[in-house]
């Protein structure tokens, strides 16, 4: 029963986000509404999701539902993640889970799989997998680590993504290593290893001796030597790398000495058949296997007993937590929308859980675009999405389709078709594909399609190529539309937006771009090493660490523009001088502010720390004196944010795992950041700079101008590695993750790319092949979604045009191939569209004259000179008046006796407690009152009723018979404003008003001798003055008198003020 | 009395201060404890730690399979008690007595058995607080002539309902009126009430006819994405009015980032609002969780650089700084640089003038309990009383600092610290006394984590004001405290706060709890409720209202959205944008930024020239790493040795290939020092060396390698042991083979050279049979690079090495050397094989004797001083140019163009134009 399920096709640019604003809104208003409390929304990404939780609020505002507008706040909108997230805590008890369940990010996720595989191993497992290793290949070649750990992370994601028990793990090992070795030639039993051996002992004899004689002087057979030199060893103890096995079996020395090559490569061409090689296969995939579902159980209790969950888990935990029925009932009672955005994108396990959540909700709705599903690569499976909804339309869901593109001009809506619906029609009916323009949209002069040949026999040199290209491009003043207003306006950079395959790329057009003065927009590491962020960690250092004589230096350096060539000196003769005048440096003002603050390092948090240094150093303002630029200088002072919010995350990273955070710690962690390139400079988009992505980052995004590049690079198949084995096509709807396996099939011989049969072998076996295909889909997709992100013009920009990744079209006539060509014609529509081809090349970085800006302002210094008081002033802190003197002393009977040691303050807050509810009530069963106060003050066992209430009733006497009390007000609280500026506020212990005035009295329960009672009132003076002004500044009365009253003593104390 | 009770007065109020007698403005909670004087109740003392550890007995007394806790409880005891602890609170406040009777739901039916316990165990919550003082207020009286509710009744909880009728109450409209000016500021408090009561008149298509804004800048919207920034544009602003404007007021709205404005006002010279910023993270809260960690084994060395290095600490800097510099090289306790450094330290505390033998006792007594106690590994956990010791130390000293410090901050942090020490201490008494004896590192830092909670502001951020301007800046962090007009609002920060509003109940509970008798606020209610006190500070507003948004916000303040959806045209500033660009802010008093004055990075240079090279002059002992330093990049030998500029120790802790490289030096020469025999003829005993590796180097790691036994580097740790000892045996194999007799290690070597003294530290120095010296220099790895240094004769380091042997011994010969590569099992590279027959020999380029290359090198040598003594220093570094002047010329060293990869002092280099 799928008949309250709609699936909404969105094309790229077809106004899905609209769409959906308005559906939520009839949903939300019309007939048998839904509550918002009701909705469970799921989007790509936390911004898409406050996004939408916007737009629908708006329009609700919009269309007068306020009200429901502001229930909005309860509709439960995240990322899946987020989502399963809330519910998980919603049903925290059904599903046995923390309420507090501390949800952990990826990269902590990693680091803990890390802990829990070494929890699993032995020392002698590791040392048995590094070597399997090292004769594997599984070696980084930057590092010299080995990788395994890497291999078995990466199995256990995709095992717990596509819900897999630990023993389907195990399997999972003999069946991979069985699969691949089945294309091996079978092994033989002869010791190839002692054969190479005889062969490379001889053949370097032999090459010694022809070097030594001088027959063969080159420098081939010298390598040649060498290397087997330096595999003899390894030889001899069975320890050879594979990939070594294949260089011998290709490599030769020079003619000269070729007979000595010759047999080398005859025994080490076996290799193949080589049992240890076998072996090796085997037991590695097997090892990494068993490894991960190990270290995957051991992850699991690791993370249980502290409390944390990853994303991976929430989405298990919530899949399992959906079977409990008290969770069924209560979802089933109140879940009235299911809305899943991108629907695409989402993992198999996550298409298992909508499922679920689709039993249970009274509607929903599915929005994506199949032919978007570009993250194969992250485990989202296409194929099982597209069974998922073909199910749905053969059992009574309904599919719509958004059939206008909103976003590109006409010509480019028609280019587009064109290209994609054959393209997709082996999996998808024309519309799917093809979408309308908008209506009432014009076709244009301007062009709509370029092809850029770059010419260059390098990568540089395309890329200045390229850089030039976009200059002229935007000197060429093309015309586009205003999104705002749909005028023509002339193009700038910041309308531009550059596509790459790789960062690697992106980050050399990114430079040469620059290098012709061109502002660029990009998300970048490197974060650390930008002297702006240099600034402030040395500022930081020199608060910390007064030994830190470099970050004075670097201080000096940043901020006043000046080498050691300016400074050494000074720096040399303060080293000279004998004896040395305090520390190097300090006569700089600015440090000199800085050495200020060095004392209040010990208050700050670490994140403080860094802000105290870029505000006392006046950061901010000094880098932007460092150009002229002002998107240099935006740049910069965005970095600075980026590092405080740096800051910001080592302290949240340090109280989710309960480590200590402190200003070491964070310099520590932001240098491993900087080490793992994860120190990301601020991506602002600046105003008017190019846009800088991968294809990948683009999804979802628009420009008016869009720059595609490396569409002739190869497609890449994940044939080697792991991959997920289903089976799409019978497909259990109740059952969607059934029948998934995992594969590892592994590469042992590194680079070694030819001579290697089996490779060949198992390239072209069917499951070859099949994977090439969803290769060539995924490349598609990832086409569709770079080519539909330009509203006015797209530029293809190519070395040439053969290249695997264009060709998956087999579209020859996409591109215009001669300057002749001012029109393509679209084969299908026949119509005609503008177009434009050039070639580019440019050999060197232009002599760019730098534009003069006027330079980058800022806010005006202020010097401070107002003199500043605390505004609060507490009435208790007021120092005794010198000229204070006690009146007159009156006993108002014995000392009261107490029993036990009670705790004095307590005690005092009781018989204090008690006066005034005395006072205020005056009871006529004083013993009752009495005994409440005095229990729920817990001090009954340390005074009797009688002896509080003779407190209380001699007190009384006092103020009615010898201060002649009209009315008594106790606790009476004050405010008042002092004529410097300062406010007090507190509260008086009885106020006493009397014909004359008023009459301040404050309780003591100062148990000690009368005798230190003077000295005791005297030292409130200060704080009697302060109350007495202030009730005479609230009132028109004077003040007569101020008392100190030792309840416990039994005396009231007239205090002069 | 009167009391002013308002629903958000509980903070700071966005008023100026009058004198008053008998009057209290004032929010819920104030109000509450106000009651509790009046009636004679005694204030709950308890910390909320306190009472989840009081309910999670409870919880625990009631605890079996059935319960619906029952499962989570096993997981997370703390978080459940903290959570169910919330629900029954928030059904007192709902006015429960504690009692459930009828057919409910087991949820419901478990926490009214918990309660039957929990009422009488666990001290009072606020809505018991309130029962108690409804109670009292049946039979007794206060002094509270009369209440004004500063917002509906209807908004206020049942129960207070309930207290305020023993009260003569009261109401004032919550909301102030839009001002009657004909101004954008009057236009946008009409639309957003019009709005709130869906009264907006609509178009035909049912959409609301949006407002047009004039742009008068009595509404402006900034845009910043810094938040330091638009709170110095505020700040800047109201210092300019702060002369013109005395009798006006402007309020200041923020969230919790108010500090952020303080100090930006603090910049300008205006006084403090005191916001308040608390963290867990202030460096004394920390002394604690350090303390404790260092208990746990393996030693986290981590950890331990943040112990020395931290501001605070148990033991003077003086004691831990010297220490830190050695944990950075070498990660770990008790190696020899860490046993020599507490000797000196030890030592100098003799010399000190206020010496004492109890102090020097001291001393050594705590060095040795801080380094030298026994660890715990996380599976066997600490004992507690263990713990307990620790944490008695630790507030031992906390108690000793606050008698002696002056500085009321400091104080302030202390005591929050030993209040920190103190209930963690109570916390595992609790559990000791539960029959708990050790505890896991995750439960104790759970139990840190919420004794801590979110920690302290800082005492010396308190707010300030000037003589005779006294309030007219107020500040606020709540919408709802806007209860009188001012005549500016700028809300700062305006972003979205709490994600959701539901009850965690299903509607069937809720429903049972409203049959129970309950009185749950309406939800819907609610956020009605809370949507109007975002008006309130809207409306206060008399004159202009500003308000400021940060584009980093993840999502918007519903206001926000609310503007959108029924205004248009609003003055809105870029803020950034606007202030580098100089655009005159007219919304701000055409306020305008001036232009910073261009002081350029300092560029790259080939060359710094000083006055004269008499600051250069030699150094007074070189060694290798000087000399080399010398030739290739002069400006690091200035700089090091010269101008001695170095990093403290704030920051690197050693690690990774380097490390690799020292940790096997220092086995290699133990080994080789305690096996003399290892040599001598015959086939050596593979298995002892073996036996005595694996206890050499679990020791080595512990003393100055911890960093590789830390969790996660397991395989790299094996990595590294398996090629350390796989390498020690070839090296063994090849000295053997190269009939070695007698090695020394790391031997000293000191002789005049053309520079003046000369010192190194040979790695190895070995003799064969014949009486034939050899040099080895000992690498981590890299054996392509020292490949090239042979075939290029840049083997300089082994040149001097071997020079050294040549000033230096008898036969007045320049031994051969080699080099001695650990990774990738052990191999010896020279240039021949002629002493090491199974080395890989790596023919020079030209066939250059040492000596050769020594004068090559004094040539080198001699140009260099040449140049400096004339104040003249090369900077090599990358993207300048070398000149003619670059080269020492014929029958020298070749100087490569750059030598900067590893510079410590790429800072002061200078910097390209594109960074
Ligand atoms: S088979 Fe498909 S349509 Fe039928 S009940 Fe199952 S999920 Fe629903």
């Amino acid at each position: 029963m799928m008949e309250h399920i709609t699936f909404i096709s969105a094309g790229a640019g077809s106004g899905k986000t609209y769409r959906l604003a308005s559906d939520l809104e009839k949903i939300l208003t019309g007939e048998n509404a839904a509550k918002p409390s009701g909705v469970i929304g799921t989007t790509f990404t936390k911004l898409a999701a406050g996004e939408l939780r916007e737009r629908v609020r708006q329009r609700l505002n919009e269309r007068g539902f306020t009200q429901i507008a502001n229930q909005m706040s309860q509709a439960m909108l995240g990322t899946v993640n987020g989502v399963c997230g809330q519910l998980l805590t919603r049903f925290a008890f059904e599903a046995g889970l923390s309420p507090h369940l501390k949800v952990i990010e990826e990269a902590e996720a990693k680091h803990l799989f890390s802990l829990a595989v070494e929890q699993t191993l032995t020392v002698q497992t590791v040392q048995e997998m590094n070597e399997l290793a090292f004769r594997l290949g599984q070696v980084d070649q930057m590092t010299g680590q080995v990788t395994w750990k890497n291999v078995i992370k990466n199995i256990a994601n995709t095992a717990r993504a596509n819900n897999q028990s630990v023993e389907q793990i195990k399997s999972s090992g003999i069946i991979s290593a069985d699969s691949l070795l089945a294309f091996f030639p079978e092994p033989i039993k002869t010791d190839l290893d002692a054969k190479l051996y005889k062969a490379v002992e001889a053949a370097i004899t032999l090459l010694k001796d022809n070097i030594d004689k001088g027959i063969d002087a080159t420098k081939g057979t010298k390598a040649y030597l060498d290397m087997l030199q330096g595999f003899v060893v390894a030889i001899k103890q069975h320890n050879l790398a594979w990939s070594y096995w294949v260089k011998l079996s290709k490599e030769s020395a020079t003619k000269k000495s070729q007979a000595a090559s010759d047999a080398v490569q005859l025994v080490a061409a076996d290799f193949e058949r080589h049992q240890l090689l076998h072996a090796d296969i085997r037991h590695y995939c097997e090892q990494i296997f068993t490894i991960a579902a190990l270290a995957l159980s051991e992850f699991q209790n690791y993370k249980k007993n502290r409390g944390l969950i990853d994303f991976t888990d929430q989405e298990h935990l919530l899949y399992k937590a959906l079977e409990h029925p008290v969770v069924q009932e209560v979802l089933l009672d109140e879940l009235d929308l299911l809305l899943v955005d991108e629907f695409q994108d989402t993992s198999p396990m996550q298409l298992a859980l909508f499922l679920r959540l689709a039993k249970l909700a009274k509607k929903v709705i599915w929005v994506g675009d199949v032919k978007q599903a570009i993250y194969g690569f992250r485990g989202s499976d296409p194929e099982l999405m597209q069974a998922i909804l073909k199910h749905l339309e053969t059992h009574g869901g309904k599919t719509e389709l958004l059939e206008t593109s909103w976003r590109s001009r006409p010509e480019l809506v028609s280019y587009v078709n064109e290209l994609f619906v054959p393209a997709f029609a082996n999996t998808l009916p024309e519309d799917r594909v093809a979408l309308k323009p908008k209506p009432g949209s014009q076709n244009l002069a301007q062009t709509t399609l370029e092809h850029w040949q770059l010419v260059g026999s390098n990568k540089e040199k395309r890329a200045l190529a390229l850089a030039k290209g976009v200059q002229e491009f935007i000197n060429s003043k093309y015309q586009l539309l205003d999104k705002d207003n749909g005028q023509l306006r002339t193009a700038d950079y910041g309308d531009v937006a550059v596509l790459c395959r790789s960062n690697v790329n992106l980050a050399l057009i990114a430079e040469t771009l620059a290098s012709f003065d061109i502002p660029i927009s990009r998300s970048q590491a490197g974060l650390l090493s930008t002297p702006e962020v240099a600034l402030v960690l040395a500022a930081m250092r020199y608060l910390v660490d007064t030994s830190d004589s470099l970050a004075t230096a670097e201080i000096i350096c940043l901020t006043q523009g000046k080498t050691p060539e300016d400074w050494l000196q000074t720096r040399l003769d303060y080293l000279a001088s004998e004896p040395r005048q305090g520390k190097w440096g300090e006569d700089v003002p600015l440090l000199s502010i800085l050495a200020i603050q060095r004392t209040r390092v010990q208050y700050l948090t670490p994140s403080e720390v860094m802000s105290q240094a870029i505000h006392s150093a006046d950061i901010r303002h000094v880098i932007l004196s460092w150009q002229t630029d002002t998107g240099r200088a935006k740049q910069r002072l965005l970095n600075i944010e980026q590092l405080l919010d740096f800051a910001e995350s080592y302290e949240n990273l340090c109280a989710n795992e309960g480590h200590v955070a402190t200003v070491t710690g964070l310099l520590l962690w932001l240098n491993q950041l900087a080490k793992d390139d994860e120190d990301l400079q601020s991506a602002d988009q600046q105003n008017n700079a190019v846009q800088l992505l991968t294809h990948h980052g683009a999804k979802g995004l628009e420009w008016p101008v869009v720059i595609a590049l490396d569409l002739d690079t190869d497609i890449k198949n994940n044939l080697w590695g792991l991959s997920v084995k289903a089976d799409n096509d019978n497909l259990d709807i109740t059952q969607p993750l059934k029948g998934r396996s995992l594969q590892y099939w592994l590469w042992p011989f590194g680079s070694q790319a030819k001579g290697i049969s089996v490779k060949d072998l198992v390239e072209q076996s069917e499951q070859g092949k099949a994977e090439q295909c969803r290769a060539l889909e995924e490349a598609k997709r990832l086409l569709y979604v770079s080519l539909t992100r330009p509203r006015d013009c797209l530029i293809v920009a190519l070395k040439d045009t053969q290249g695997e990744w264009l060709n998956s079209l087999a579209a020859e006539w996409m591109l215009p191939n001669t300057l002749e060509e001012k029109e393509l014609l679209l084969p299908v529509s026949k119509a005609k569209i503008p177009v434009a081809y050039k070639t580019l090349s440019q050999d060197e970085t232009p002599e760019i004259c730098l534009t003069q800006h006027p330079g980058p302002h800022w806010f005006e210094n202020i010097t401070p000179i107002q003199i500043k008081l605390p505004a609060k002033l507490s009435p208790s802190s007021i120092p005794p008046l010198q000229n204070a003197s006690i009146g007159e002393t009156i006993v108002l009977g014995d000392r009261i006796s107490l029993q036990g040691t009670p705790e004095m303050a307590n005690l005092g807050e009781a018989i204090h407690a008690l006066i005034a509810t005395y006072i205020i009530n005056n009871p006529a069963k004083p013993e009752i009152l009495a005994e409440q106060v005095l229990s729920s003050y817990a001090v009954t066992e340390h005074i009797s009723i009688e002896d509080a209430l003779s407190c209380v009733t001699r007190f009384q006497g006092f103020i009615e018979h010898n201060l002649k009390a009209l009315s008594t007000q106790v606790e009476y609280p004050i405010e008042y404003q002092l004529p410097n500026g300062q406010s007090a506020s507190g509260w008086i212990d009885a106020l006493i008003e009397t014909e004359q005035g008023y009459i301040i009295i404050d309780h003591k329960s100062n148990p000690q001798s009368s005798a230190t009672q003077q000295e005791v009132a005297l030292k409130y003076s200060g704080q009697l003055a302060l109350y007495k002004a202030a009730v005479e500044a609230a009132t028109d009365k004077p003040v007569v008198g101020c008392w100190i009253h030792f309840a416990v003593t039994g005396a009231a104390l007239k205090v002069n003020v | 009395m009167r009391i002013n009770l308002g629903l958000g007065l509980d903070g700071l109020k966005p008023k100026r201060m009058h004198s008053t007698i008998g009057e209290k403005e004032i929010g819920p909670v104030g109000f509450l404890s106000i009651l509790e004087t009046q009636c004679g109740i005694a204030p709950v003392a308890d910390s909320s730690t306190t009472r989840i550890i009081q309910y999670l007995a409870c919880l625990k007394a009631c605890d079996h399979p059935d319960r619906f806790y029952h499962q989570s409880f096993a997981v997370d005891q703390f978080n459940v008690a903290k959570t169910l602890l919330q629900w029954r609170d928030s059904w007192y406040e709902s006015v429960w007595n504690g009692q459930f009777s009828g057919v409910l739901s087991d949820r419901l039916q478990d926490m009214a058995d918990v309660e039957q316990s929990a009422q009488a165990k666990v001290s009072f919550g606020f809505g018991q607080r309130q029962q108690a003082v409804l109670a009292t207020l049946k039979t007794q009286k206060t002094q509270i002539e009369q209440i004004v509710l500063l917002d509906p009744l209807a908004d206020f909880s049942s129960l207070w309902q309930q207290i305020l009728q023993a009260f003569e109450v009261i109401e004032k409209p919550a909301l102030l009126a839009p001002t009657p000016a004909e101004n954008d500021l009057s236009r946008l408090q009409n639309t957003l009430s019009q709005l709130a009561s869906e009264n907006l008149s609509k178009d035909e298509t049912g959409s609301i006819k949006k407002t047009q804004l004039k742009g008068d800048n009595s509404f402006v919207v900034v845009k910043a994405r810094s938040k330091a920034v638009s709170a110095r544009l505020i700040s800047q602003w109201l210092a300019a009015q702060v002369h013109e404007n005395k009798e006006k007021t402007f309020a200041l709205l923020t969230g919790s980032e108010g500090v952020e404005l303080d100090d930006a006002l603090v910049a300008v010279d205006l006084p403090r609002l005191g916001f308040v910023k608390t963290s867990p993270w202030r460096p004394v809260l920390q002394v604690l969780p350090i303390a404790l960690e260092l208990l746990w084994e393996p030693l986290n060395p981590e950890v331990l650089l943040q112990m020395l290095m931290h501001p605070v600490g148990l033991l003077p800097g003086s004691i831990r700084h010297p220490l830190a510099k050695v944990v950075s090289s070498a990660p770990g306790i008790g190696g020899e640089q860490w046993r020599q450094t507490l000797t000196d330290l030890l030592e100098i505390e003799k010399t000190r003038p206020n010496y004492t033998d109890e102090r020097y006792k001291q001393l050594q007594a705590d060095l040795d309990y801080w380094f030298a106690s026994n660890r715990y590994t996380p599976e066997e956990g600490l004992p507690i009383v263990v713990a307990n010791q620790r944490i008695l130390k630790v507030s031992s000293w906390l108690a000793q600092q606050q008698s002696r410090v002056e500085d009321e901050a400091m104080r302030a942090l202390l005591a929050a610290a030993y209040s920190q020490a103190s209930e963690l201490s109570i916390a595992l008494t609790a559990l000791l006394a539960d029959g708990t004896a050790q505890i896991k590192p995750e439960q104790l830092r759970y139990l840190l984590g919420q004794l801590t909670g979110t920690g302290t502001g800082i005492v010396d951020q308190y707010a300030e004001c000037i003589t005779d301007q006294s309030h007219w800046l107020v500040g606020a962090t709540q919408a709802d405290s806007f209860n009188e007009v001012v005549n500016t609002v700028v809300w700062w920060d305006l972003q979205a706060t709490s994600t959701q509003v539901t009850y965690p109940w299903s509607r069937q509970e809720l429903k049972q709890l409203n049959e129970q008798g309950l009185l749950l606020a309406d939800l819907d209610l609610q956020l009605q409720r809370q949507a109007l006190s975002w008006l309130k500070p809207i409306n206060a507003a008399q004159e202009r209202l500003i308000i400021v948004l940060h584009e980093s916000d993840e999502a918007h303040h519903p206001l926000w959205d609310q503007i959108c959806s029924c205004l248009e045209n609003w003055q809105e500033i870029r803020l950034e944008d606007s202030v580098l660009d100089a655009e005159a802010i007219s919304a701000f008093n055409n306020l305008v930024s001036v232009q910073s004055t261009y002081t350029p990075l300092p560029g790259l240079s080939r060359w710094w020239k000083l006055d004269s090279g008499e600051v250069l002059g030699k150094r007074d002992k070189a060694s290798y790493s000087s000399l080399e330093s010398f030739f290739y990049s002069p400006y690091q030998w200035v700089l090091r040795y010269k101008a001695r500029l170095k990093a403290g120790n704030l920051q690197s802790l050693n690690d990774g290939n380097l490390l690799k490289g020292t940790l096997a030096h220092h086995l290699y020469e133990r080994f080789f020092n305690t096996h003399t025999t290892v040599l001598t003829p015959g086939k050596y005993q593979e298995a002892a060396v073996n036996l005595w590796f694996d206890q050499a180097i679990s020791t080595l790691l512990a003393e100055e390698g911890a960093v590789f036994l830390q969790p996660g580097r397991l395989i790299e740790k094996e990595q590294f042991i398996t090629t350390t000892r796989k390498s020690l045996h070839t090296l063994i194999h090849q000295l053997k083979a190269a009939k070695v007799v007698h090695v020394e290690m790391e031997q000293t070597q000191e002789a005049v050279f053309f520079g003046g003294d000369l010192e190194g530290h040979i790695d190895m120095k070995v003799t064969n049979e014949q009486g034939n010296e050899a040099v080895i220099d000992i690498k981590w790895g890299g054996q392509k690079y020292r490949k090239t240094t042979l075939k290029q004769n840049k083997h300089l380091q082994l040149v001097t090495y071997s020079y050294l042997r040549h000033k230096n011994c008898t036969t007045k010969q320049w031994p051969v050397a080699a080099y001695f590569i650990i990774d990738g099992g052990g191999a010896i590279l020279a240039q021949n094989t002629d002493y090491f027959p199974e080395a890989i020999e790596v023919k020079p380029n030209d066939e250059e004797n040492h000596a050769v290359i020594w004068q090559k090198m004094k040539k080198t040598w001699e140009w260099r001083r040449k140049q400096l003594d004339s104040g003249l220093i090369e900077v090599t570094v990358n993207g300048t140019e070398m000149d003619p002047v670059s080269s020492p010329g014929e029958d020298a060293l070749a100087i490569p163009g750059t030598s900067d990869r590893f510079s410590d002092y790429k800072v002061l280099t200078g910097w390209g134009a594109s960074q």
